[in-house]
Formats: structure tokens, C-alpha cells, sequence
């Protein structure tokens, strides 16, 4: 039997194609989770009131937040999730390498990182809704009420890249798992230990929140997506290099 | 060009060698039986042959490349065992079309008819299958692939006498239509003999022999007789296994090296020559200690 030729690019495509349909319910778990998020949304983020002996009146701020911070935890567990043995076997039961199961990988989180920027950002949408027709829309300041399609792409774009951010730190977290069993207690421990010594020490807090800025306050879109793929590219790159040579079906 | 060469061969895991030394070459278009009792290295050997695992030591060729995390070697080889991990979310009609997308040669009228054979219903989800059941599906995954290198590890696991058979056949036919180089290890020697063409032999991770499977069935002779005979027939002789039935019958298996003249001889004093079954070779060939688990009863009456 003469021997098939294949490519790197074809190989990784059709894995990137079967990891899409053997994969659905991962897209299930975010329609449960942000469904969840709209759910806790409905209360309000913020409620403040005020008023003399006749007049009272107060403000209920509603946001989204919840349903993006729920995507993001969504996007770390996938991620974490693609790089467990599991799923690792399953790539190694048809065609593949470590290189093209990884970029099939790679391939399916930034697919994520999509679908879950666009439905995060309709969940607001959603709560938008849910939020008129439960109020009533006479005391609804319309200032932010309204988007625009300009609004509506850019919180896409920012929802997704800041997915993508957690999406690429999450698979190298996994693959430093798989790596050894003991990075399963050091990450959550270097985690917690620095949250903690965040909270008592100022001057540890001030450098923590410098590396946040960097992502957390960028005003340009451009500058933002830049700094993004940039860091992305970093933990994507780190996690191929550490499994590159890793044996799989052990 | 030879489908897998293997020089000094070895896999470590720590200290344990499961693979040691171990030197072969398979031909394109052979089915070799890896044979072995547990704990072997069988399934150790194969895994490093497709390209899972990392060789520790020596060399290992498939189709001239080194087959870990080989793309082309990948391309051209399916592993087939009993954890195949496959997605829950899929039905087998699914899984069956998933690998003809990753496998040129696939012949999905092949795989289609052995599922509706098999009575498995291609809307079933995998997981939901009997042990037995995944096993047939695995091998039919495996059948109809096609790929140059069809390695099979240990595939019969929890199916029944039929489908066992049944499988064989399949395996035989399709390899027939479309030669390829088949691994298939398995315990059952006695079961796929007929199949195989050559037999590797293997014994805590280092090869007995490596010979055309008619070969192995010539290979040692059966005496039994009289003790004091035996004893005069064992002298200068390998033994590979003898076997004690009161206290002066004895059953001696030797390589198969006798005379005519010496065959003619030991007939008239008594002793009925036999052929040994290859399985039967193979389980005296890899035995751990002499005397085997009757050994174990004995020492313990003692005592």
C-alpha cells in the first residue's frame, strides 16, 4: 500500500473541523453559563436612592458585567479542559502531532473566544430587554439604553480579545499541569498567596495592578488588540514549546 | 523499503525496561502477531512503533522516519486498542465520518456494512456500547482505514467467540483486497495462528524469535515416555519444557533438531513423538520460573 502525503495545514484543519462537532457541548456549557449570568444580572449591579419627605427617587444600574466575567471563567475552563487527557487521546486516535493538535486547539479557543465575545455582549442585549419590559420603559435613562452597531462591534472586539487573554493563559495553566501534577497546587496556591499578599502590602499591590493596566486600561482599540494578541501569542507559544516533545496515550 | 526497523530498541519507564534491546525488522505487507504474556512490553512496543511514545534508547524506523510525533507516520498508521478516546457528543455514523476525513484510504462502504453486520446501530453514541461491542466497533475503525501500518493491541477484548472469528475473517479478506503491513498483538495465539504470517515473540521486553509462523509450528518436538528414556533424550539437548506425570512418565518439549535416525530410535523404545502447537511453544517459550504454578501448589504443601 503506497504511503499517503500530508500537510501540516490540512491535518491541523481537519482537526480543527472535527474538534468543532466532537465538541459542541462545550458551547452548550457557555449558553448555561451566561444564561445563568443574565439571571443574576436581572437584580441590578448597583442601586443607590435619595429623596426629601415628598420626593424619593432612585437609580438601579444594570450591566453585563456579570455575564462577561462568567464568560471569561467559561473561556479558562475550556481551555484548561482541551489540554486534559482526554482530550489530548482523542486527538491522538486519528491523525495528528503534539504541533497540529495544538494549533487545532489553538484554532477552536479563538473560535471560542468569538462565540463567546458576540453572546456575551447580546446578553446585554437580553438584559436590556428583560430590564424594559419588567420596568416599564418610562423610567429607563436612555443614555447607554440604546446601542449603536458601532457600540455593539466594538464590545464584541473587546469581550473577545479579553476572552482570548484568558483562553490563552488557561491552556498554558493546563498544559503546565500536564507537564507535572504539582503545578495543579502551585498555580492556585501562587494565585491565592499573591491576591492575599496584595491585600497586605501596598507596594505588591501597586506592581500587581501596573501588570493589569496594561490590559485593563488601554483606551485605543488598536493599541488594546496589539497588546492582547501580543501576550496571547507569548502563553500560546510558552504552552507549544513545554508540550511539543509530550508522549500522548501513555 | 521495510514497513518497521527497530535497533537496540529500548523504553524505560524509571527503572523498568519495559522494552530492552529489542532489534527487528517487519516487511511492507506482512500481518506479524506480537505475542507475549502480560507485562510483556507488547503494548509498550506498539505504542512507540505508532508514535505515541518516545524511544529512551537505540533506534526505531517507520517507513524510514522516526515515528514520534511524526506527522506522515501518523498519516499512515492507526493504532487501535480498547481505550480509544472518543468524543461522547458523536454517534458512530459520526465517528465514522470524522475518520474519513483524516484517512485517505478510508472505505466508508466497508465500514458501513460491517457496522449493519455487526447489528450496530450507527445512530448509537460509543460510550453507551458494551465492552465488547466498542471493540467491534474498533476494529472495524481499524479494518477500514486502511492504513499502510495497521497496528492492532490486544483488539478482541470482551467480544465473544463469533465476533472474534468473524473479525479474523475480515482482517484476512480486506487485507487480501488491499495488502498492508498488519501489528496485531494478542495472547490468543492460538486463535489468530492462522492469520499470521510471522510471529514476534517477546518476553520481558527482550525478543525470544521472530519466524514465519509455519516455522514456529516445526520448531520444537513433543516426547513422552518413560522418565529414565527422557533423561537420555534431554542430555545435551535444549529443553524447553518438561512436565512430570507420576513418577515415571515424564513430557519433554525439545527444539526440533533430532535425526531421522534418532526420531527412528526413539520411537522403538517407546517414546510418542508429537508436534507442539505454536501456543503451546509460546507459553513453555515465555514461562517465568521452571515448573510453572504447579511449583507453587507444591512448595506450599510442604510447608
Amino acid at each position: 500500500m503506497s504511503l499517503t502525503k500530508t500537510s501540516l495545514f490540512n491535518v491541523t484543519k481537519t482537526q480543527y473541523q472535527y474538534k468543532l462537532k466532537a465538541y459542541i457541548g462545550l458551547f452548550g456549557a457557555l449558553a448555561a453559563v451566561q444564561a445563568m449570568a443574565v439571571l443574576f444580572s436581572l437584580g441590578g449591579l448597583d442601586s443607590a436612592g435619595m429623596g426629601t419627605s415628598n420626593i424619593f427617587f432612585s437609580i438601579k444600574m444594570f450591566s453585563n458585567e456579570i455575564i462577561v466575567w462568567f464568560t471569561f471563567f467559561w473561556a479558562f475552563v475550556v481551555s484548561v479542559i482541551l489540554t486534559t487527557n482526554g482530550y489530548r487521546d482523542g486527538d491522538a486516535v486519528f491523525v495528528s502531532n503534539r504541533l497540529s493538535s495544538n494549533l487545532a486547539n489553538g484554532a477552536f479557543f479563538f473560535t471560542c473566544c468569538l462565540a463567546g465575545g458576540l453572546s456575551a455582549v447580546l446578553g446585554g442585549v437580553v438584559l436590556r430587554l428583560a430590564v424594559f419590559f419588567s420596568t416599564g420603559g418610562a423610567g429607563i435613562v436612555s443614555q447607554n439604553f440604546f446601542l449603536t452597531p458601532a457600540d455593539l462591534a466594538a464590545g464584541v472586539a473587546v469581550t473577545a480579545l479579553y476572552l482570548l487573554l484568558f483562553s490563552a493563559a488557561g491552556y498554558l495553566c493546563g498544559i503546565l499541569a500536564q507537564i507535572s501534577k504539582a503545578f495543579v497546587v502551585i498555580l492556585p496556591s501562587l494565585f491565592f498567596g499573591l491576591l492575599i499578599l496584595a491585600g497586605r502590602d501596598d507596594r505588591i499591590r501597586e506592581e500587581l495592578s501596573q501588570v493589569i493596566y496594561f490590559v485593563a486600561q488601554e483606551s485605543s482599540l488598536i493599541l488594546l488588540a496589539l497588546k492582547i494578541i501580543l501576550t496571547a501569542a507569548v502563553l500560546f507559544g510558552t504552552a507549544l514549546l513545554i508540550s511539543n516533545r509530550a508522549e500522548v496515550r501513555k | 523499503m521495510n514497513a518497521v526497523e527497530c535497533r537496540d530498541l529500548t523504553k524505560a519507564y524509571g527503572s523498568l525496561k519495559a522494552v530492552n534491546n529489542l532489534s527487528f525488522v517487519l516487511e511492507e505487507n506482512k500481518i506479524t502477531g506480537l505475542i507475549g504474556r502480560n507485562g510483556a512490553g507488547k503494548t509498550t512496543l506498539l505504542k512507540v512503533v505508532a508514535g505515541f511514545l518516545q524511544k529512551t534508547a537505540g533506534e526505531v524506523r517507520v517507513f524510514a522516519e522516526d515515528p514520534f510525533n511524526n506527522l506522515t507516520v501518523s498519516a499512515n498508521a492507526v493504532f487501535i486498542d480498547d481505550n480509544m478516546a472518543f468524543p461522547q457528543s458523536l454517534c458512530l455514523d459520526d465517528l465514522l465520518h470524522a475518520a474519513a476525513s483524516f484517512y485517505k484510504n478510508w472505505d466508508m462502504g466497508l465500514a458501513r456494512g460491517m457496522l449493519d453486520y455487526f447489528s450496530l446501530n450507527p445512530k448509537q453514541y460509543y460510550h453507551r456500547l458494551s465492552k465488547g461491542m466498542k471493540s467491534i466497533f474498533n476494529v472495524v475503525l481499524g479494518i477500514s482505514a486502511r492504513c499502510p501500518l495497521t497496528i492492532f493491541d490486544e483488539p478482541t477484548t470482551g467480544m465473544d467467540a463469533g465476533a472474534r472469528k468473524d473479525f479474523y475473517r475480515a482482517l484476512l479478506k480486506d487485507y487480501l483486497r488491499h495488502p498492508r503491513t498488519v501489528l496485531l498483538s494478542s495472547h490468543l495465539l492460538h486463535e489468530i495462528e492462522d492469520i499470521l504470517e510471522d510471529i514476534l515473540l517477546i518476553k520481558e521486553g527482550k525478543k525470544l524469535l521472530h519466524m514465519p509462523a509455519s516455522h514456529l509450528r516445526e520448531y520444537a518436538l513433543g516426547l513422552r515416555g518413560k522418565s529414565s528414556l527422557m533423561e537420555d533424550l534431554a542430555k545435551s539437548r535444549e529443553v524447553i519444557h518438561q512436565y512430570c506425570a507420576g513418577e515415571d512418565y515424564a513430557y519433554l518439549v525439545v527444539k526440533n533438531d533430532l535425526t531421522e535416525q534418532e526420531r527412528h530410535q526413539a520411537r522403538l523404545a517407546g517414546v510418542d513423538i508429537t508436534a507442539v502447537a505454536a501456543a503451546d511453544l509460546c507459553v513453555y517459550l515465555t514461562a517465568g520460573k521452571k515448573g510453572g504454578i504447579d511449583n507453587v501448589f507444591n512448595k506450599n504443601q510442604l510447608v
